[in-house]
């Protein structure tokens, strides 16, 4: 899933900014990214049960927003 | 490549995010509770109701044995941080009016737990009337369903009290939140009480605690304890978060303000709370023994005038004995991290160690020694440092200090840490040991690496005026003065510049 602007796929609604958190090369950080000043370069979304889960999975190496979402 | 993962599974609260309904609320215990603060207090009508200092007793009791607890239980329940804590404060100001009247509860944390549920009830169905959707902290079923049985937090395992603590500390919370959560959450302060301690306005504070608590219940954050694989260094964050709430409880200068709390007692509680749960943790232990000795000389800091009365010129005898005992026992129990290089001494009051892999012994060990047994650089820091502390209070008097373990000791940390301020630390027991110029050659270069730092002068000054340069320690002295910001330090440094330029003369 690439490129697709500003738009999410249908039936995926984010939660705000203040939700999110930020992972630079594995280090985890308490605030979301700086949404103007980075290029998004993709978006995944994963079924996890916590932010803990998720942090695991994630490659050790990249910069990384993490965000819950809604699914509908 | 950006993760945006959903967390289902926690309905559709999940995602949204509206106004916090906790906002503006300072919460905590009721004004029945700060009467345990000292004299004068509070507590006026409820004197007149006859029975309230029994009352008084069992709630600030119930404080100190249950906040944690039911705010734990309530979340388990509810996965709702901000109507848990509300709730809760609630409930603990009907108790303030109920117990004294009505008697107090022969169970008073099932009191308070079913008196809390009931709010959180009435504020949910509230919510449901406004259809609103608040954010929900991940809580697995299981605890959920544990949370919802329990009737009596007494008697409960305290599996959701380590919970809370682990979610307070969550690395995706910012450093300084933590520490407010934690003394929201675990210790049970009010906003007010908080914005004192941590010396920030309370609008600031209750704008900062507001933010937290949203990030708290809406990131994704699991109210869990981590997974063996995770647990040493989520632990290493949960003691860094308890240190720096035992710290800045030590502001000299702040003394004019009276809270009910001590916090060097509640971080010293929170120790042993979490060493009762999860024992024999090194980092937990070293840190409680460090902070045990830091502690037992509380009463001797300042002078009845306010003014800071330094190490050596303490009142030895009013330290706190116990507290030393109890710290130097569990640096015993806890092995090195490598083999010592401490010379040794003829003195014949060794700090006792436990040799290198032995098991801690004296208190109950570890379910499982491979993992409980994993010594993290924090945990060696904390030994070191109460190591140092340990010769300071068990030197029979100032000059009967061991200056040359205490370096060596600093010596050892500077080389775990790589930081300038223990190095600051060295050159004053090097001093000790070898003399002023001995440490002033180890200060070399630490203004570069300490620029804001009114202590690195300040020593500089100290050292030279020893070694007989008055001029240049007036210089040095007059820095620092640029520098401190505490007005009981600024205090000290003018006395010492006065009687420099006095006795030159």
């Amino acid at each position: 899933m690439l490129a697709f602007g500003s738009s999410l796929p249908s039936g995926v609604s984010l939660a705000p900014p203040e939700t999110g958190t930020l992972v630079v090369d594995s280090a985890v950080h308490s605030s979301g990214f700086d949404g103007d000043a980075s290029a998004l370069s993709g978006f995944a979304l994963v079924d996890a049960a916590s932010l803990d889960e998720v942090l695991d999975r994630l490659p050790s190496e990249g910069t990384f927003e993490v965000r819950p979402a809604e699914v509908t | 490549m950006t993760d945006r993962p959903s967390l289902p599974g926690d309905g559709p609260g999940t995602s949204a995010v509206s106004s916090s309904s906790g906002a503006d609320r300072s919460g905590g215990p009721p004004a029945g509770l700060r009467s345990s603060a000292g004299p004068g207090s509070s507590s006026d009508h409820r004197d007149a109701a006859g029975g309230s200092t029994e009352a008084d007793r069992a709630l600030a009791d119930a404080w100190h044995t249950s906040w944690s607890r039911l705010i734990g239980l309530l979340i388990g329940q509810y996965a709702r941080p901000d109507l848990a804590e509300d709730a809760l404060s609630d409930a603990f100001e009907a108790a303030a009016r109920h117990w004294p009247v009505d008697g107090v509860p022969t169970n008073t944390g099932a009191w308070l737990l079913t008196a809390a549920r009931r709010r959180v009830l009435d504020r949910l169905r509230s919510e449901a009337v406004h259809r609103r959707k608040e954010p929900l902290m991940v809580v697995d079923d299981e605890m959920r369903a544990a949370a919802a049985a329990v009737v009596d937090p007494g008697a409960h395992v305290a599996d959701e009290q380590l919970r809370l603590i682990f979610a307070c500390c969550h690395p995706a919370i910012a450093p300084d939140d933590r520490v407010a959560l934690t003394l929201r959450f675990v210790v049970g302060l009010t906003t007010t009480e908080i914005a004192r301690l941590l010396l920030v306005q309370e609008t600031t504070m209750a704008a900062r605690l507001t933010r937290a608590k949203k990030r708290l219940a809406s990131s994704g954050i699991p109210f869990a304890t981590p997974p063996a694989a995770h647990l040493a260094e989520r632990l290493d964050v949960v003691a860094t978060v308890v240190y720096l709430a035992f710290t800045s409880g030590y502001h000299p200068g702040e003394g004019s303000v009276v809270l009910r709390v001590d916090l060097g007692d509640e971080a010293i509680r929170l120790l042993r709370v979490l060493d009762s749960l999860l024992p024999a943790r090194p980092v937990i232990r070293a840190l409680l023994a460090l902070l045990l000795l830091q502690h037992s000389r509380r009463d001797t800091r300042l002078a009845p005038d306010g003014t800071l009365v330094l190490l050596p010129d303490q009142d030895r005898s009013r330290w706190h004995r116990t507290e030393i005992a109890e710290g130097v026992a569990l640096l015993g129990s806890l092995a090195p991290a490598r083999p010592l290089t401490a010379p040794v001494t003829g003195h014949g009051r060794a700090i006792p160690q436990a040799p290198h892999g032995s098991l801690p012994a004296g208190r109950p060990g570890p379910a499982d020694p491979s993992t409980a047994s994993v010594v993290t650089r924090l945990a060696e820091e904390y030994r070191l440092q109460a190591l140092i502390a340990a010769e300071h209070a068990t030197a029979p008097t100032a000059a009967d200090t061991r200056w040359d373990v205490i370096a060596t000791r600093y010596l050892e940390l500077e080389r775990l840490t790589g930081s300038p301020v223990v190095r600051l630390a060295r050159a004053v027991a090097v001093a000790e040991v070898a003399g002023p110029s001995a440490g002033l050659l180890l200060l070399d270069g630490l203004e570069d690496q300490l620029p804001r730092h009114h202590r690195v002068p300040a020593v500089r000054a100290e050292l030279l005026s020893r070694a007989g340069d008055r001029t240049a320690a007036a210089t040095a002295y007059k820095e620092a003065l640029t520098l401190v910001t505490n007005p009981t330090e600024r205090a000290h440094l003018e006395s010492r510049l006065s009687a420099l330029t006095q006795d030159a003369v």
